[in-house]
């Protein structure tokens, strides 16, 4: 099965870049995934290990997962190592000034006679959940920066003005 | 197992839409020994849920055999059930087992808890066995218990019948402790598993309880009796809640 989902995200690359070159940033951002860095590759890039959890069902199915490709600004992909046969990648392209087109490719295959029925059932659950992580990343993205808080001013005695 | 896992699981997903909780509580490595209460009678679907939840969240890889009664194995099931992962509950494979850095899950529990009473479904029964925790001190593991509902509504188990064993002296000739009288589909009453009963779509509820590591809990000689008890106490305490969360039998 392939899920390929997009959206336009009104930020420039590097922003979104930055949101994702680290996919264990991603958790908390969509309810259903889960990431967690391997502590044996820190830092991340390309060959650094992760554990993935994406809830499809009673409970969420795991894999151990290497990054395959990791180009700043553009791509990152990984594939599993470990638990359900997957791969999965993000792709950035310039969509105008300060616009950036994500897109998310999922595809994954499940062994066994009833292997495919799985798929499908899953089907549905992971397209949404790849869906509301995209629109996650966008908000994030196009989140205005936060200044930072003035100190109020003071006055020679030290009370609020 | 690779290849049965997606199958078998979405089955046992429709059948008894299992609730599982507290997987993230598991050892993310190395070996543990899953204690859990026995349910379900001869179907015992906790048995094949737990391996499919294990085996779907930390991946086929990490290797978890099931200890079970050697009935279960020369059953018709038991070439599938072999496959998943399940061995003859006797403590050398068990040792084998853990030694070789896998999860071992047992029933202490085994025939005695399995047919215990419908009405005693949220009672937690190992019927004084601590065998389990002696494995587990050998062997230096920590012990993961695991606490289900549901099992007991998957028929309506009237009696283990251990009178009955004694009568017929199957528990001399069979070591059959138990020869349980139950009602269920299709064939309506079945006496000693015969006939085989369809189980019910009844709920199952398994929760994960935080892992023991019993020499740093009671010491580097732990009174097993102690930790019998508490271990007893706090799965009690998780099935009961479990029971009060339940609003109709099978239904969940």
């Amino acid at each position: 099965m392939r899920i390929e989902e997009s959206i336009y995200v009104d930020a420039p690359t590097d922003r979104v870049w930055a949101l994702i070159k680290d996919p264990a940033a991603l958790t908390g951002l969509e309810e259903g995934l889960a990431i967690e860095a391997d502590a044996e590759t820190p830092g991340g890039g390309l060959r650094a290990h992760y554990r993935i959890l994406v809830r499809v069902g009673p409970t969420p199915i795991g894999a151990d997962v290497e990054i395959v490709e990791f180009t700043p600004g553009r791509e990152l992909a990984w594939t599993s190592l470990t638990g359900v046969d997957h791969r999965f990648r993000l792709r950035l392209r310039e969509a105008g000034a300060k616009r950036t087109r994500l897109v998310l490719r999922f595809g994954y295959s499940s062994a066994g006679p009833l292997g495919l029925l799985a798929d499908l059932v899953s089907y549905g659950r992971l397209r949404a959940t790849f869906r509301r992580l995209l629109a996650a990343v966008k908000l994030e993205a196009e989140r205005p920066p936060r200044r930072p808080r003035r100190a109020p001013a003071r006055s020679s005695n030290g009370t609020r003005q | 197992m690779r290849e049965l896992l997606p199958a078998m699981w979405l089955l046992a997903s429709a059948w008894f839409r299992p609730d599982i909780r507290g997987l993230e509580r598991m050892p993310r490595q190395g070996p543990a020994l899953i204690v859990g209460n026995h349910t379900g009678g001869t179907n015992s679907p906790e048995v094949l849920i737990s391996q499919l939840a294990f085996s779907a969240y930390f991946g086929v890889e990490r290797p978890h055999y099931q200890l079970a009664h050697r009935m279960v194995l020369n059953s018709p099931v038991g070439s599938i059930v072999r496959r998943f992962g399940t061995v003859e509950a006797d403590p050398a494979n068990a040792e084998a087992a853990l030694k070789s850095g896998a999860m071992v899950t047992v029933f202490p529990g085994g025939d005695y808890e399995v047919f215990r009473p419908s009405w005693d479904s949220a009672k937690v029964d190992f019927g004084g066995r601590t065998g389990f925790l002696r494995l587990a001190l050998r062997n230096d593991v920590p012990i993961v218990p695991m606490v289900t509902l549901g099992g007991q509504e998957t028929a309506l188990f009237l009696s283990r019948g251990e009178r009955l064993a004694r009568l017929t002296r199957a528990d001399r000739v069979m070591r059959l402790k138990t020869i349980p009288i139950m009602i269920g589909v299709p064939f309506g009453l079945s006496v000693g598993g015969f006939p085989p009963l369809l189980p019910l779509p009844a709920k199952v509820t398994i929760e994960l309880l935080e892992p023991i590591d019993l020499r740093a809990r009671y010491g580097p000689e732990p009174d097993v009796d102690e930790a019998y008890r508490e271990l007893i106490a706090a799965m009690q305490a998780t099935l009961s809640a479990l029971q009060r969360e339940r609003r109709l039998p099978i239904l969940g």
